[in-house]
């Protein structure tokens, strides 16, 4: 991709916006005020231990949740209100796939096709090249209930894929994966990426998503604990530490002070509010500690 | 230090019992109702599906296990006397007049002490006494005869004297037992034995395949599931014949089918033929064995049926075997139970061999046949179980000989080769259905389960009503109104498991729609539409049926078919409305995913719909089925609000005050109106017409109040008493109580004055004055004088109270909720003026405005009843002093 198109696009603003993003289930609270902002082609990775609030963040994202407060917009279309619109630009991937009994995996691919819009013949266009390339073929005959787990995620890729959206919102895309179908998802996400797509994923694999991401968000206990590119995130902690030690250091027991970062222009990543003292120095770049609240709908 | 594994026996009963564990946590689970106030709890630490374990879910499952049991021998006992007569029809032979075996012991009885009586001289006073209690002592053994065999009133009295005289001339030897006595351990009785016990064979020989049947249909669930306990059971350090052993137990101990119909039908049967104490023991005995052999079919056919077809088919297979099970158990039901069964039954047995017995279902007949002592039939029992047992468990273990292979496991695709090239895919047909109907087309064909589910099971009902009553069928055909409601009713039915169902059916595989770029809504209407052609199939097909049998078709017939076919369309979105308000897409089991309640409910309302078939007024009908559409456009307004918040376990949309709940309590308050006018005329109560109308409508009245506010104040309506008028709201304008009534006279006093112009005009323009003297000539028994007094309670102090409830707090709030003022005004005044009487619709409308006013100025429910008061005063007392 040719860096005056990224210039280009990124002036437009980010793609994908978090700002403020709450969710409470009755007195507990799944996410407290998440900021965050994709532009586009970006890989960004959301880390983070089981039940830190990244499923929670996706689903808002997919309009099937409603946010307590805050918003969440994906091409300036709020994803809650506008969920209907939203949904064309985004292509989903589930983190266990479910299918339904006795359809085959071309009928599903049909029918994800013809509710999208497709004409049959756009549909074979497309999914022609994506079956060949996940190696998935010859299994549109079966039916898809009987794929083994990492075919089923492929399906469930390709479905996301068909109407080709300028999002790909993946939960934990390559938990269950053999390492043929692990590499395969890789490279498709690079050259989706370099085509244009930004690519929002979550997962808890901290080596995979050191390969694939440019950026990285560590989401602990339902707030963001860091966020920002490899190199930045190692500025903070020591310098060659891996993924895996920056994320256990951000997410200590007691440590759920933000790592601040050097603020950027029209880029979130502010620091959540936390009881605890920011470490030394951190003190000045910090922005406005919460977002204002925003009354339900 | 090494443990050494669990021998046999142990082994069988450690799996036995957890198998049996899970069976009790299911069935305790649905029972106990705190589950669902977990499952929306606030930290995901106390969120939890696991239902608690608590006393009341015992409780339940005893209490409903003896109810099952006491039907169960009830209609054992029912079977078995029809069994008794029917034999009794067929087999003249033998000598003797019939009675009881208790009336039998009475009179052997009475024979031995007359015998004694004798002893004493001729003449003398102990004789006299003697014999003299003893016939009194027969005389009331008589009664208690007569009247526990159901002797009709008038032959009461022929029959005894008939007992009486045979005693006196033959004894007891003029009588015999009904029922053949085996004494347990004696040799085969002396007497030519009714066929009682190759009746008995007979049944059990239909009702074990049946059991089997259902047992593989109902109990092991998706056959089809990839998942087999037996792959994991098989990693446990016991032999593969071990498992299967526990299987077999677990089966036969789990079969709930088994205990409540087969045990006490083995216990009636026993008791007939005279075991006495011994039966309930010896029943338990053969209620086991029935089991176990059950069991055993079920197991070999579960592991032969995995090792050679693969999931798709094993679902096909299973839903097959459903309905081959559900039409032998209707059978059985049908022979048992029918009309004509019974001697049908007689009349077979009578023609088998005896020895036809010694199958191993039939075993447990030949303790009562009679041709073999009953204790070599118990040996043969024993002997039947045992060999049983350990052939199919040898059979299994040969089966999985070669290793624990499947049919089909999880389809790992193949690996291109370096030079392969792809295979291109094959063109998918485009067809005419796009989208969401060609899925569930596709399924319906292809998911057998879900076909007989969804289309077979009404029909199979259907068919089973017919079965029990075939005047049903001629009913239907001579009557083109039974047959509108028939076919009503065969599409209503439809929609309960396929319309209700539109969301749960979706099950985990839910989060596929929610990708697409439309809104949910849409797509589950598209769903409702495709359930209501397929009903409207059946609607149409069955009045089609009518109309041949039937060919003189006038506008009668017409409005009745009419209505039973706009019937069947609003059903469709109702239910499936319904369903959709009634499914937690949460929960996992799918199952427990649609509250039944509201299946209920459904299914009331759609038979209060039926009701209105059989009103010859066309007014009604068109009543009935405005309320509907509105209902069911409600119902849908409740949908959308709901659909954001599906998948959130905590959000939901705060309970409110919905158009849906004014209009359901509008239609239940005048159909319980209706019945209670029924029950109280039909049953004779005694009453003046005009008392029994007041004490319809305000017992129907009562009720919807008591039961809205309830199920308002469970779901915590936030507001309840100010929205409905009861109190002052806090906040907005508001009138003091006085204001209040003030303007509900003002309302009231300008209703009457246009309901007096209207009657002034009626009463002078020709025309007019005629339909109004027909309405009136209808209503004449209400106009004699002792219903004044009746009537005019009803109009002006019951009438006004609960009306106003109904129309004003409940269906005008509702339409507040989403309507303008005016718009919320009009309609409701509108559909307040539809459910009165033709004649009275222009001033009723106008009194629904003014009173809507009112209620809108004051806020309080006080002002709309003293209009309603005001205006029925005037112009009830108007027409009635005018008489």
């Amino acid at each position: 991709m040719p860096p005056e198109s990224t210039e280009a696009n990124s002036t437009q603003g980010p793609l994908v916006r978090i700002s403020g993003l709450s969710k409470r289930y009755g007195d507990f609270a799944a996410l407290t005020d998440l900021h965050l902002e994709v532009p586009r082609s970006e890989i960004f990775a959301l880390l983070g231990p089981n039940g830190a609030g990244k499923t929670t963040t996706i689903r808002m994202l997919m309009g099937i949740l409603q946010p307590s407060a805050g918003t969440a917009s994906i091409g300036g279309l709020d994803c809650f209100a506008d969920r209907v619109e939203v949904k064309r630009l985004v292509g989903y991937m589930p983190d266990e796939p479910v299918f339904y009994d006795f359809l085959r995996g071309r009928e599903i691919i049909s029918f994800v096709g013809e509710m999208h819009g497709l004409s049959p013949v756009e549909i074979s266009l497309r999914a022609g090249p994506l079956l060949r390339a996940l190696d998935l073929a010859e299994a549109t005959e079966e039916y898809a209930v009987n794929y083994s787990k990492g075919m089923k995620k492929k399906l469930a890729l390709i479905c996301a894929l068909l109407h080709d959206p300028q999002v790909l919102i993946l939960d934990e895309p390559t938990n269950g994966l053999d390492p043929y179908a692990t590499r395969t998802l890789h490279e498709l996400i690079r050259k989706e990426a370099a085509g244009g797509k930004t690519v929002f994923f979550s997962t808890h694999l901290l080596d995979q998503a050191e390969k694939l991401c440019s950026r990285v968000g560590i989401i602990y206990k339902g707030k963001l604990a860091a966020v920002g590119t490899l190199d930045e995130l190692r500025s903070k902690v020591s310098q060659n530490s891996s993924l895996e030690e920056i994320f256990f250091s951000v997410t200590q027991e007691g440590a759920g002070a933000a790592l601040p970062l050097p603020s950027r222009e029209g880029v979130g990543g502010v620091p959540s509010a936390s009881p605890l003292p920011l470490r030394e120095g951190a003190g000045g770049g910090a922005g406005p500690a919460t977002a204002p609240e925003t009354p339900p709908p | 230090m090494t443990t050494a594994p669990p021998g046999v026996l142990r082994a069988v009963v450690i799996l036995a019992k957890f198998a049996l564990r899970r069976r009790i946590n299911r069935i305790r689970g649905n029972l106990s109702g705190a589950w669902r106030k977990r499952k929306t709890a606030a930290a995901p630490e106390k969120r939890t599906a696991t239902p608690p374990k608590s006393r009341g879910s015992f409780l339940g499952m005893l209490f409903l296990g003896g109810i099952f049991l006491l039907n169960g021998f009830t209609f054992a006992s029912l079977f078995l006397g029809r069994l008794e007569d029917e034999l009794e029809k067929l087999d003249g032979s033998r000598k003797g007049l019939p009675v009881s075996e208790y009336l039998y012991g009475e009179l052997e009885l009475a024979a031995k002490a007359l015998h004694t009586a004798e002893a004493w001289p001729e003449g003398s006073k102990e004789r006299a006494k003697g014999r003299q209690e003893w016939q009194a002592f027969l005389e009331k053994a008589f009664e208690h005869e007569v009247t526990i065999a159901q002797v009709p009133k008038e032959e009461r009295a022929a029959r005894i004297a008939q007992w009486r005289v045979t005693f006196e001339r033959q004894g007891p030897g003029g009588f015999r037992r009904k029922h053949i006595h085996v004494p347990f351990l004696s040799e085969p009785a002396d007497e030519e034995c009714p066929a009682l016990g190759r009746a008995m064979g007979l049944t059990y020989l239909l009702l074990g395949p049946a059991l089997m049947a259902m047992m593989i249909g109902q109990y092991q669930q998706h056959l089809g599931t990839a998942s087999w306990s037996m792959e994991w059971l098989y990693t446990l350090p016991v032999h593969a014949r071990v498992i299967f052993l526990a299987q077999i137990v677990e089966s036969a101990a789990g079969n709930f089918l088994n205990w409540f119909i087969t045990f006490p039908l083995s216990v009636a049967m026993l008791r007939a033929a005279g075991f006495g104490w011994w039966s309930l023991p010896l029943a338990l005995g053969l209620a086991v064995y029935v089991g176990a052999v059950a069991g055993c079919v079920h197991t070999i056919a579960e592991t032969w049926f995995r090792k050679s077809f693969s999931a798709g088919k094993l679902k096909n297979i299973q839903a097959l075997i459903v309905v081959f099970g559900t039409l032998l158990f209707f059978g059985v039901m049908w022979l048992a139970l029918g009309e004509v069964g019974p001697s049908y039954l007689a009349a077979w047995s009578c023609h088998l061999p005896a020895l036809a017995l010694w199958n191993p279902l039939s075993l447990p007949a030949l303790l009562c046949a009679g041709t073999t002592a009953p204790w070599l039939a118990c040996a043969a029992v024993l002997v039947a179980g045992a060999a049983s047992v350990l052939l199919s468990v040898h059979a299994c273990e040969l089966m999985v000989a070669q290793g624990l292979i499947r049919a089909a496991g999880a389809y790992e695709g193949v690996r291109k080769t370096a030079a392969g090239a792809a295979r291109t895919p094959s063109r998918s047909q485009p067809g005419l259905i796009r989208g969401i109907a060609a899925k569930e087309l596709r399924l319906l064909l292809r998911d057998r389960a879900f076909m007989v589910q969804a289309l077979i099971m009404p029909l199979l009902i259907l068919g089973y009503q017919v079965a029990l009553n075939p005047a049903l069928l001629k009913g239907a055909a001579g009557n083109i109104q039974h047959g509108a409601t028939l076919a009503f009713g065969l599409g209503a039915y439809v929609f309960l498991f396929s319309a209700f169902q539109v969301l749960s059916s979706e099950g985990p595989g839910l989060w596929l729609l929610y990708t697409f770029p439309r809104d949910l809504r849409t797509i589950l209407c598209q769903k409702t539409l495709l359930w209501c052609g397929f009903a409207l199939l059946y609607t149409l097909a069955t009045l089609g049926i009518c109309a041949l049998y039937n060919p003189a078709l006038d506008w009668d017939a017409l409005s009745y078919a009419t209505t039973a076919v706009v019937g069947v369309v609003l059903c469709a979105f109702i239910a499936a409305a319904l369903g959709i308000l009634a499914t937690d897409p949460l929960e996992a089991e799918a199952q427990r995913r649609v509250d039944p309640m509201m299946m209920q409910l459904y299914l009331m309302l759609a038979a209060m719909y039926a009701l209105v078939i059989y009103n010859p007024s066309v007014w009604a009908k068109l009543v009935q089925i405005t309320l509907s559409l509105l209902l069911a456009f409600a119902l849908w307004q409740k949908v959308r609000d709901r659909i954001p918040y599906m998948l959130d376990p905590t959000e939901a949309p705060p309970a409110r005050l919905g158009l849906s709940d004014g209009l359901i309590a509008a239609l239940a308050f005048f159909v319980l109106q209706g019945l209670m006018m029924i029950l109280l005329v039909v049953g004779k109560a005694g009453l003046p017409l005009g008392a029994s109308l007041l004490l319809a409508f305000v017992t129907a009245g009562v009720l919807v109040t008591v039961l809205t506010l309830y199920i308002y104040w469970r779901n915590k309506v936030p507001e309840l008493w100010a929205t409905l008028g009861f109190c002052a709201p806090r906040a907005g304008p508001r009138a003091s109580f006085v204001g209040a009534i003030f303007y509900g006279i003002l309302a009231g006093g300008a209703a009457s004055l246009a309901a007096c112009a209207y009657l002034w005009v009626l009463r002078h323009n020709e025309t007019l004055r005629r339909l109004r003297d027909e309405a009136l000539k209808l209503s004449g028994p209400f106009s004699s004088s002792e219903n004044t007094w009746w009537l005019g309670m009803l109009a002006i102090f019951a009438a006004p109270l609960f009306e106003e409830y109904i129309f004003r707090g409940l269906v005008y709030r509702g339409m507040r909720r989403s309507f303008s003022p005016a718009g919320a005004i009009l309609a409701s005044a509108a559909i307040f003026a539809i459910v009165h009487p033709p004649i009275s619709a222009l001033p009723v409308f106008g009194l629904g405005v003014a009173a809507a006013l009112a209620f809108e100025k004051s806020r309080l429910l006080v002002a709309p009843v003293v209009a309603h008061m005001v205006y029925n005063a005037v112009v009830v007392g108007q027409s009635l002093l005018g008489h």
